[in-house]
């Protein structure tokens, strides 16, 4: 009676192909082949696949593919703005720019399609600006509690917190971009918002995909993941942690601003103004 | 230019990452299709590839630059694979999930099956563990010892996906 080869004897037979037997090993294949249709079956589909796969053409990237990836690997990380500011100053300076933000977008509706890269550097960075101050940072209150959010003038704005226990802790402005960073206990998130409607055909490198039933853009970096998605006249760009929980989260949930009259716009603007510097 | 000294002492010289990017790229995007199976991921892998080639320039040793470059591809691949697995986001798929029609004759799958978009298809649905293991040794070209090295896993554990995957593949080949 012969005995049955052992299963594994089947795992032998790709490595019998690709000559990463030992002589030993090499000689039971040879044996079993010599004695068994099953597995001169096996060999002759596997070497088949084998055969196929090996025959791949290899795969043309897109035209320009490559030079767009060198020059954007290539290109220096843009300087993350730190400011190490207390919540009273922010509020000041975000009620200094409430008049010209205010003005300016009013009647703005263009085509927005944040760089996603850049951003994901950008908070990259900050984030390292942070470090070790995101368990103080996290664990703290806002200085101004009263306030539901930060003015910055129509279309943006500035709540105060986010889900996932995040408190705002910066404003950074940058022309029509405004960068709020949130901190908790242990993570960062910014939220980048410009005035306008996505131009999703334009995103560089984003996929994509949906967000608690909505569409959004996602670009994934090593040290962050970017949402970008469109809510009202903002585009927003989330951008946090790589594992993307924290980030998911945010964009899920974010707060509707509110949306007063012109009037009421430029008299909070000039409240908050007067507010900030002790004169309300 | 960089350089680099070999063990022997003797200069050799070391290319920079553009060069590496530019002589390479078209290589580097083979082992991203490959593995990814589209090329909306193809490419995020390759910009990736290239900012981990930047960085790790300094640490590589002349010898193999393809097996150099794709153990980085093959790293930055089932790192991405793992972030997707933390993260249940609904992607919206870009392309089919099957190029084979339901109502096709048997005959017809057969001789279609050789197609090099098919072998992909079936290479894209087989598990990444396996896929990996058979991008390494068929599409690179790489030795059991080297894909192991890539893997972070024994040589015998190499021996058993490639044959395993391969048997999928033949399955699903018809």
């Amino acid at each position: 009676m012969t005995a049955l080869p052992p299963p594994d004897s089947f795992e032998l037979l790709s490595a019998y192909l690709d000559g990463e037997l030992t002589e030993a090993e090499r000689a039971q294949v040879d044996d079993l082949l010599a004695k068994s249709p099953a597995h001169r079956e096996e060999l002759a589909r596997v070497d088949q696949v084998r055969t196929w796969v090996r025959a791949l053409p290899p795969v043309e990237p897109p035209d320009g593919f490559l030079d767009r990836a060198i020059a954007a690997v290539a290109q220096p990380p843009a300087p993350a703005k730190k400011h190490k500011w207390g919540m009273l100053n922010l509020v000041a300076t975000a009620a200094v720019w409430v008049l010209v933000l205010g003005f300016v977008n009013m009647s703005r509706s263009h085509d927005v399609s944040p760089d996603a890269a850049t951003l994901a550097q950008t908070h990259t960075e900050a984030s390292a600006g942070f470090g070790g101050l995101l368990g103080s940072l996290g664990n703290g209150q806002p200085e101004q509690q009263a306030a539901p959010q930060v003015d910055l003038g129509q279309p943006y704005w500035a709540p105060l917190s986010l889900p996932g226990e995040l408190t705002l802790r910066q404003v950074q402005i940058n022309d029509d971009l405004v960068g709020l960073v949130y901190c908790n206990d242990s993570d960062l998130v910014t939220l980048y918002e410009e005035p306008g409607k996505l131009d999703a055909s334009a995103l560089s490198g984003a996929r994509q995909v949906t967000v608690d039933g909505n569409e959004a853009w996602m670009l994934e970096t090593e040290n962050a993941l970017v949402l970008i998605v469109q809510r009202d006249d903002l585009v927003y760009a989330v951008v946090g942690p790589p594992d993307g929980q924290l980030v998911q989260t945010v964009a899920a949930k974010l707060p509707s601003p509110p949306s007063p009259s012109l009037t009421d716009r430029l008299g909070d603007a000039g409240r908050g103004l007067l507010d900030s510097f002790g004169l309300g | 230019m960089t350089s680099d000294s070999p063990p022997d002492g003797g200069a050799v010289e070391v290319p920079t990452w553009e060069e590496v990017a530019r002589s390479h790229g078209r290589f580097i995007y083979t082992v991203a299709y490959r593995l990814t199976g589209n090329h909306d991921e193809a490419q995020d892998l390759v910009q990736e590839v290239l900012l981990r080639v930047r960085r790790g320039l300094a640490s590589y040793r002349p010898g193999s630059m393809e097996a150099w470059l794709s153990r980085i591809t093959t790293n930055a691949f089932l790192d991405e694979v793992r972030r997707k697995k933390r993260r249940p986001l609904e992607v919206v798929p870009d392309l089919p999930e099957r190029v084979t029609g339901v109502d096709q004759e048997p005959l017809d799958v057969l001789d279609t099956s050789r197609l090099p978009e098919h072998i992909q298809e079936a290479l894209k649905s087989l598990p990444i563990e396996f896929r990996s293991a058979v991008v390494l040794c068929d599409v690179v070209g790489l030795n059991y010892q080297e894909i192991a090295e890539s893997l972070d896993v024994p040589v015998g554990t190499v021996r058993s996906r490639i044959h395993r995957g391969r048997a999928q593949l033949r399955a699903m080949l018809g």
